[in-house]
C-alpha cells in the first residue's frame, strides 16, 4: 500500500461522508420546511361581508379582517407582519389581537371560550401591519387578530395575504398557510351609490332626518336590484299559484252549490276556515307545524301551496256570487232546450260568470300579490324579506319605500285595469236597463247578443221577464276585499 | 325561553328587563317597554321618535356605532350553534359539513349570529327568522345559531330535541343603545351601570338568570 493508495480511499470516503451529509439535508431540509408549515395552523381567516345582501366581501368598502391560529413555536410569540394586497388600505385603529384560552368549564379539552386581550403596539409601513406584543404570550398560544377599516381595492380578486411571526428567541418564522380572501368588483349599483353619497347635494339632502330615513338616494340606489330578487320571486310565487287557484276555487264553488249535503259541506267547512282565519296565522300553523310533525318542504313550495290554498278560498266565494248572479232563466231556457246540467253550467252559465267576475278575480289577485309579503315573517326570500335585510344593516327606511315602488308597478295598472273593467261593464248593464226595463219593478231582460253592446261573445239566451238583481253584483265586490 | 327578553303573559321579563329596570330605579324614572322585532330596533333608536334607548342583547359594533351611540357593555356573550341531528355534525367536523350547498342555518334577522354564518358558512343558505325562538321552532333548517346565553335557555326550556354542539368565542359585549344626538342620557345610563356594576347588582341579576 503506497501514499496513493492511502490518498484515493480517504479521498473515495471523504466523497462518501459529503453524499451522505447533503442527502441527509435535503431530508431533513424538506422536513424542517413541513414542521415550519405545521408550526402555526390557521384555523380561520376571512373577511367580514360587507354587501348589503349575501355573503360578499366587496371591495371599495370597509371590511374588517378576522384571523385566528394555532401556534405551535419553539419559542413565545413577540409579535407578527401581516402583508395586505396591493392596494388595500387600511389602519391601526379598533384593531385588537385576543389569546382564547381555556376556560377551563370543559375538562381535557381547551375550549378557546377565556379572551385574554393582549396589549399591543402596531406599526404600518406601506403594506405591511406589524404588531409587537407587551404581554408574553406563549409558544402554543391560540391568538385571535382583527384588523378593522379595511378597504380592498375596487376591481376585487383572489387576493393573497402574506404574514410572519416573531418569535422570543429572534427568529422570524414565515407563515406558509393559505391566507386569501376573495372580493368582489364593485356592482354598476355599488358605485354609482358610492358616487352618490359623495356629492354635495346628497350630503346636503341627508342632512334632514326625515329624507335621511326614507329617501336616502345612495340606499335607494344600493337597494334596488337587491329588492328586486324578491320581486322576481314574489311575482314566480303569485304567477303559479292564482292560476292554480283559479280551477280550485271553480271546484269549491260547485261544491257548495251541490245538491249533495256532504259535498256542500264540506265546501262550506274549507271555506269558512280558511276565510275565516288570518293568512298569517296559516303560515305559522304550515311553516312550523309541519316540520314538527316531519314533513320537510322547501320554503319557497310551501309558500307557493299556502297562497294557492288561501286564493282557493277567496275564488270560491267570488265564483259563487257570480254564478248565482245569473238570472235563474238561463238555467231553466238550457235546460227546456234539452242541455244536460253539466252542459248548462259549463256552456251557458259560467261563460257569463267569467266575464262578470274578471274585476273582482284582478282584485284577489292584487290581493294575493300584497300577501306575499307575510311570507317575510317565515323566511321565504322575498320583497319584504330582501328590504328587511338591508334596512337592519344600513339602519335607513329607505328600502321599505323601495319595496313599496315593487308592489305599486303591479297594483296600480291592475287597479286601472278594474277600473276599466268595472265600467265596460256598467255600460253593458246601463245598456241592458235602457232596452229593456219593461216596468218600474226593476225588471229587466237579457238581450239576445250581448256581443251587441261590448264586443264580448258570451252565450246568453233570450227570455222573457228575468229580474237582475243588482244587488248580488254588490255581493260580489264585498267578497273581493279581505283581510288585506 | 329566551333569557335575555321574554313576555311573561303581557309583562316583559329577563335579564335585559331586569337590568333596564335597575337603571331605571337610579335615575329615578320609570322605563316603559316596547316590544319590536330586533331587526327594527336599531334604525328605531336612530330615527328616535319611539324609544329614547334600546336593550336587547345587542352586541356593540363598529357598524352600529356609526348610526347609534352605546353605553359601556353590561355582559359578554359568544354565540351558540345548534343542530337537530347531532349524529351527524359535531364540533369537530360542523365547520366544514355545515359550510354547503343545500345546507340550512336559521339565524335572527339582523344579529350578529347572521353576520357570523354569513362570514363563516358563505357556501349555506341562511334562513332569516324574526325571532331566535322562530329558528328553532323551523326545524325545516339544519342547525340554528344564536346568542350563546339565549340558546342554552331555548333547549333547555321549549326544545329538547336540539343539541348545542358548539359555543363560539365572539367576545361581544352587549351595550344599551342610545340615539346620536342624546349625550345626557348616554352619561346618565354609563354612570347608572357603573354603580350597579360597583355594587355588584349587575352579577346579582346575571346569577338570577343564566
Amino acid at each position: 500500500m503506497g501514499y496513493a493508495s492511502a490518498i484515493k480511499s480517504a479521498l473515495f470516503k471523504l466523497i462518501l461522508v459529503l453524499l451522505a451529509i447533503a442527502l441527509a439535508s435535503g431530508i431533513f431540509g424538506s422536513y424542517a420546511s413541513c414542521f415550519v408549515a405545521e408550526a402555526l395552523s390557521t384555523q380561520r381567516f376571512s373577511a367580514r361581508p360587507n354587501s348589503d345582501n349575501g355573503n360578499d366581501v366587496l371591495g371599495g368598502e370597509k371590511t374588517r379582517i378576522n384571523w385566528e391560529f394555532q401556534a405551535n413555536e419553539s419559542a413565545p410569540i413577540t409579535g407578527f407582519t401581516l402583508v395586505f394586497p396591493e392596494g388595500t388600505t387600511f389602519n391601526e385603529e379598533d384593531a385588537s389581537v385576543t389569546l382564547m384560552d381555556d376556560s377551563g368549564t370543559t375538562p381535557g379539552e381547551n375550549d378557546h371560550l377565556k379572551r385574554v386581550p393582549i396589549q399591543t403596539v402596531y406599526s404600518i409601513d406601506n403594506l405591511d401591519f406589524s404588531a409587537k406584543f407587551l404581554n408574553e404570550v406563549s409558544a402554543d398560544a391560540y391568538l385571535e387578530i382583527r384588523v378593522q377599516n379595511v378597504i380592498f381595492p375596487q376591481n376585487g380578486g383572489e387576493l393573497m395575504f402574506k404574514a410572519s411571526v416573531n418569535l422570543a428567541n429572534g427568529d422570524i418564522v414565515e407563515v406558509r398557510d393559505l391566507l386569501q380572501i376573495n372580493v368582489k368588483s364593485f356592482s354598476f349599483a355599488d358605485k354609482l351609490a358610492k358616487d352618490l353619497s359623495e356629492q354635495d347635494w346628497v350630503k346636503a339632502w341627508n342632512s334632514n332626518d326625515f329624507l335621511r330615513l326614507f329617501f336616502n338616494p345612495p340606499v335607494l340606489v344600493s337597494s334596488f336590484p337587491v329588492v328586486m330578487q324578491g320581486f322576481f320571486t314574489a311575482l314566480a310565487l303569485v304567477l303559479c299559484a292564482y292560476p292554480c287557484a283559479i280551477p280550485l276555487g271553480l271546484l269549491l264553488a260547485l261544491m257548495r252549490m251541490s245538491k249533495l249535503r256532504l259535498i256542500r259541506a264540506i265546501g262550506s267547512i274549507y271555506v269558512n276556515i280558511i276565510r275565516g282565519t288570518p293568512f298569517f296565522l296559516q303560515l305559522y300553523v304550515a311553516f312550523f307545524g309541519l316540520p314538527l310533525a316531519g314533513v320537510q318542504i322547501p320554503s319557497f313550495i310551501l309558500g307557493f301551496i299556502m297562497l294557492f290554498l288561501n286564493s282557493g278560498a277567496y275564488l270560491c266565494e267570488i265564483f259563487r256570487a257570480g254564478i248565482q248572479s245569473i238570472p235563474d232563466g238561463q238555467t231553466e231556457a238550457s235546460r227546456s232546450l234539452g242541455m244536460s246540467s253539466f252542459q248548462t253550467m259549463f256552456f251557458i252559465i259560467i261563460p257569463q260568470t267569467i266575464r262578470r267576475v274578471i274585476p273582482t278575480m284582478t282584485n284577489e289577485f292584487i290581493l294575493l300579490y300584497k300577501d306575499t309579503s307575510l311570507l317575510a315573517a317565515v323566511g321565504v326570500m322575498e320583497v319584504v324579506m330582501y328590504a328587511k335585510t338591508i334596512v337592519a344593516s344600513t339602519g335607513s327606511i329607505t328600502p321599505y319605500i323601495v319595496a313599496a315602488f315593487f308592489y305599486l308597478i303591479i297594483t296600480i295598472p291592475l287597479a286601472s285595469l278594474v277600473g276599466v273593467l268595472e265600467r265596460k261593464l256598467d255600460v253593458s248593464k246601463a245598456a241592458n236597463n235602457q232596452v229593456n226595463v219593461l216596468d218600474e219593478n226593476d225588471i229587466s231582460v237579457n238581450v239576445k247578443d250581448e256581443s251587441d253592446i261590448d264586443g264580448s261573445i258570451a252565450p246568453s239566451i233570450a227570455l222573457g221577464q228575468t229580474q237582475v238583481t243588482l244587488q248580488e253584483d254588490k255581493n260580489l265586490q264585498n267578497d273581493g276585499a279581505k283581510n288585506g | 325561553m329566551s333569557s335575555l327578553v321574554n313576555l311573561e303573559g303581557s309583562d316583559f321579563v329577563g335579564y335585559d328587563m331586569d337590568v333596564m329596570k335597575a337603571i331605571g330605579q337610579k335615575l329615578g324614572l320609570s322605563v316603559e317597554f316596547k316590544n319590536l322585532k330586533f331587526d327594527a330596533i336599531i334604525p328605531a333608536v336612530s330615527a328616535g321618535g319611539q324609544c329614547d334607548c334600546a336593550i336587547s342583547g345587542i352586541t356593540i359594533n363598529p357598524e352600529r356605532k356609526e348610526q347609534v351611540n352605546f353605553a359601556d357593555g353590561y355582559y359578554t356573550d359568544g354565540l351558540g350553534f345548534a343542530v337537530a341531528d347531532a349524529q351527524k355534525y359535531t364540533k369537530a367536523n360542523y365547520n366544514t359539513e355545515l359550510n354547503k350547498a343545500g345546507v340550512m342555518i336559521a339565524v335572527q334577522s339582523g344579529t350578529t349570529g347572521e353576520d357570523y354564518v354569513k362570514e363563516n358558512f358563505p357556501n349555506a343558505t341562511r334562513q332569516a327568522y324574526d325571532t331566535s325562538n322562530d329558528c328553532f321552532a323551523a326545524l325545516q333548517c339544519v342547525a340554528a345559531i344564536s346568542n350563546d346565553a339565549v340558546v342554552g335557555n331555548l333547549i333547555k326550556m321549549s326544545y329538547s330535541s336540539l343539541t348545542k354542539i358548539d359555543t363560539i368565542s365572539t367576545g361581544e359585549e352587549y351595550g344599551i343603545a342610545i340615539k346620536k344626538d342624546n349625550k345626557e342620557l348616554l352619561d346618565a345610563i354609563n354612570k347608572a351601570l357603573k354603580e350597579l356594576k360597583d355594587e355588584g347588582k349587575i352579577d346579582n341579576i346575571q346569577s338570577k338568570w343564566f
